[in-house]
């Protein structure tokens, strides 16, 4: 198995004057430190001070006020756990059906492709454009779906307007769009796995969901790692269908955690608050990051 | 080719690129506006480049909440563009504590401060100083499609007539209807134009007897959630959940009433321009705002004003653009090019009562508008918090529109109210 270069590799590799890899990589690490990094140490240095109305309004620091602010807002509770109750629901979802359509779309059958791109096409509509689509789709009065419910003589729903289905519906969007994004990298792992070892597995006798148990997933566990650790940071981070259709509502029903921050930041101009809502959701969208990397560390190769 | 050719022809065609580009205008400001006012095409813009020609006015146009977050984002960091932004007006004390707009007192003459109605000036104005100016006020009536009362052998009320909301709750069951008998609605009885926006529903709670927020600008439990709020917004959502007469819907209620599958809407005064400009095809008239019997009659008013940005590096001409904009010349020019809403200017409100072409049918349906407009108007409250007193209520009516009793969403925003007027305090 080939070994992951370490740092003290890159030194050497430094130091021994071969400074290509270290060219190649300088525009993107750059881009990355001015739109990524920079901005995220920018707002933790900002949440830790609270400015005055105006532009010439002084810039006081107050330790860590806004951070005790948030954590005696119980409407940030609320928010943190509709979000972690939309990850908990989609991402598994997204994964299950994402790998499902991957196993279907790589059979070997004549006009595969054509499937191939039908899963894709929600991967080409813009999180706008479909946010709009759904909301069209499922509006209570003259939307597709009731439509459907109400030929069937059955009762047309509130979907984006109740609180109970509200949540469920964002899920829904979300999943339209995740399930063939995650799909993608599910079919890249599958095709990566060579074909003689489902052959071998096929000779010793091995139907085929023991093929599937045995040989496929263990091989595809780097990628459902990858796809889980992304689907995390996407679904955590998610904005457009919030910020399109519920904004928040109904009571708060589908209030996710970055809508909060825009809200905070963007229409309501408390910068602090926002900064400081921010920091926090690095902090756990990294803890999450790394339980589930060291849960779902493979050798497997 | 000689090389001292290649030179005149170089010299030649930077001769002639210089004459396409340049511009007769000397300045150039932009307008932040909502993309639902028609200006481009309307001929408006002419109507001041006649007066200010050496100005040029770039349009920069959004949805409304769109709008707000511009001003937010850009304004707000002092960039140096939009030069102009419209203004609704309960956000001027919001913008003024912020210092983002310029002071616009030494603009306008006294007179022309005199012309405008005295709620449309005092809400532009934040500690002594006039900030945004006015150019519309406004007010909302029943708008109701004749035909489908017709249909349902029922009688529209008259355009003096005030029908209490138990009437408009009575007529609007009846002429709810599923006219092809599939089981779902086809005409609705009754909606409101703006159908959760603070500016249109904060008549119900007033005419209970409500108030809109504590002395303070700031207490809002025990206010917000009485019993007075509770009991108008409670009729609001039995509209829509149990009595069925108002649809829940994403399609605009001006939409519905245009197409015929609304029988009654309460709406602004712009609506006599859209359908009175084109025949809808059907006999429409207008009465007037609804109110709870032994309440108060009370109406919205006021609307959009016009500031110019503190960071602005063009503030002398967008001066002259607010300034001819909202004084007679170009409320007139606003009025008849573009948006029927009643001007914040009394001439230009005379000029039009004056006018033949409002005296006949159907514009002079704006005759019951400018009038009504005059009968108890209550401005939305002027507070440095309102934007998120406006957002986090809007939420709540959103709520009791698509079901959640009145009391639960009312006495739940009050949490949020409390944690987003803190920073006020």
């Amino acid at each position: 198995m080939e070994k992951p270069l370490l740092l003290f590799n890159y030194i050497t590799l430094f130091k021994n004057k071969s400074i290509t890899p270290f060219l190649f990589l300088f525009p993107a690490l750059l881009l990355l430190i001015i739109f990524r990094i920079f901005p995220i140490f920018l707002s933790f240095s900002e949440s830790f001070f609270k400015k005055g109305f105006g532009f010439n309004a002084e810039k006081v620091f107050i330790g860590f006020e806004n951070y005790i602010r948030l954590f005696n807002d119980p409407i940030i509770y609320n928010s943190l756990y509709v979000t972690v109750l939309f990850c908990i629901i989609c991402i598994p979802i997204q994964i299950f059906l994402g790998m499902s359509l991957a196993v279907l779309a790589n059979q070997r059958v004549r006009g595969i492709f054509i499937f191939r791109s039908i899963f894709m096409l929600p991967i080409a509509v813009s999180p706008v454009v479909s946010s709009t689509i759904w909301q069209l789709m499922l509006d209570k009065t003259s939307g597709m779906i009731n439509g459907v419910l109400f030929f069937f003589d059955l009762p047309t729903q509130p979907f984006f307007t109740s609180e109970e289905q509200a949540l469920g519906s964002v899920i829904l969007v979300a999943c339209w769009r995740g399930i063939p994004f995650f799909m993608l990298f599910f079919l890249a792992g599958l095709q990566d796995i060579p074909q003689v070892y489902k052959e071998a597995a096929s000779v010793d006798g091995a139907n085929r969901w023991q093929i599937f148990w045995k040989i496929t997933f263990p091989l595809l566990k780097r990628v459902t790692a990858f796809v889980v650790v992304t689907g995390t940071i996407l679904n955590f981070v998610l904005l457009e269908p919030i910020l399109l259709i519920t904004r928040g509502g109904p009571n708060e029903s589908t209030n996710l955690i970055m809508w909060e921050a825009y809200r905070m930041g963007f229409l309501y101009g408390d910068l602090g608050g926002a900064s400081s809502l921010m920091s926090l959701i690095v902090i756990i969208i990294l803890s999450l990051v790394a339980i589930e990397f060291r849960i779902l560390r493979t050798d497997t190769q | 080719m000689r090389l001292s050719n290649i030179y005149k022809m170089i010299a030649v065609i930077f001769s002639l690129m210089t004459i396409f580009t340049t511009n007769v205008y000397s300045v150039e400001i932009s307008w932040l506006l909502s993309q639902t006012w028609k200006v481009k095409d309307s001929g408006f813009l002419k109507e001041f480049y006649k007066v200010h020609p050496d100005i040029k006015v770039n349009l920069e146009q959004f949805p409304i909440n769109g709008v707000y977050e511009q001003i937010q984002v850009r304004v707000g960091t002092c960039q140096k563009d939009p030069d102009v932004v419209i203004v609704n007006a309960p956000f001027t004390a919001s913008y003024g504590l912020k210092g983002w707009l310029v002071p616009l007192d030494d603009v306008f003459t006294n007179q022309e401060k005199g012309n405008w109605y005295k709620s449309s000036f005092d809400i532009g104005s934040y500690k002594g100083k006039f900030l945004s100016a006015p150019i519309h006020t406004s007010t909302q009536n029943i708008y109701y499609n004749a035909d489908i009362f017709k249909d349902a052998n029922l009688t529209p009320p008259g355009p003096d007539e005030r029908l209490t909301w138990d009437e408009v709750k009575d007529l609007a069951i009846k002429l709810t209807k599923d006219t092809d008998g599939d089981g779902a609605t086809d005409i609705w009885g009754f909606n409101w134009e703006q159908t959760t926006q603070y500016y249109q529903l904060q008549p119900l709670f007033l005419s209970k007897g409500g108030e809109s927020i504590g002395q303070d600008g700031l207490k809002v439990d025990g206010i917000v959630n009485s019993e007075k709020w509770i009991s108008g917004l409670q009729f609001y959502g039995d509209m829509f959940n149990k009595y069925k007469a108002s649809p829940i819907t994403s399609v605009r209620v001006w939409e519905m009433f245009r197409t015929g599958q609304l029988a009654m809407m309460l709406a602004g005064p712009w609506n006599v321009g859209r359908l009175s400009g084109k025949n809808p095809g059907f006999e429409w008239g207008m009465s007037r705002h609804p109110y709870f019997k032994g309440g108060k009659i009370v109406t919205p008013t006021s609307g959009w004003h016009l500031g110019v940005s503190a960071c602005s590096d063009q503030q002398e001409a967008a001066k002259k653009f607010v300034h001819w904009f909202t004084t007679e010349a170009g409320g007139k020019a606003w009025f008849s090019k573009v948006r029927t809403a009643l001007s914040a200017q009394r001439p230009v409100n005379n000029a039009i009562l004056d006018d033949k072409k409002y005296q006949n049918k159907p514009w002079n349906n704006i005759r019951i508008a400018i009038e009504e407009a005059g009968v108890n108007p209550v401005p939305r409250p002027s507070m440095e918090g309102y934007y998120e007193y406006q957002q986090t209520l809007e939420n709540a009516f959103s709520d009791i529109r698509n079901g959640v009793p009145a009391k639960k969403a009312l006495d739940a925003s009050i949490n949020r109210l409390n944690s987003e007027l803190l920073k006020y305090k």
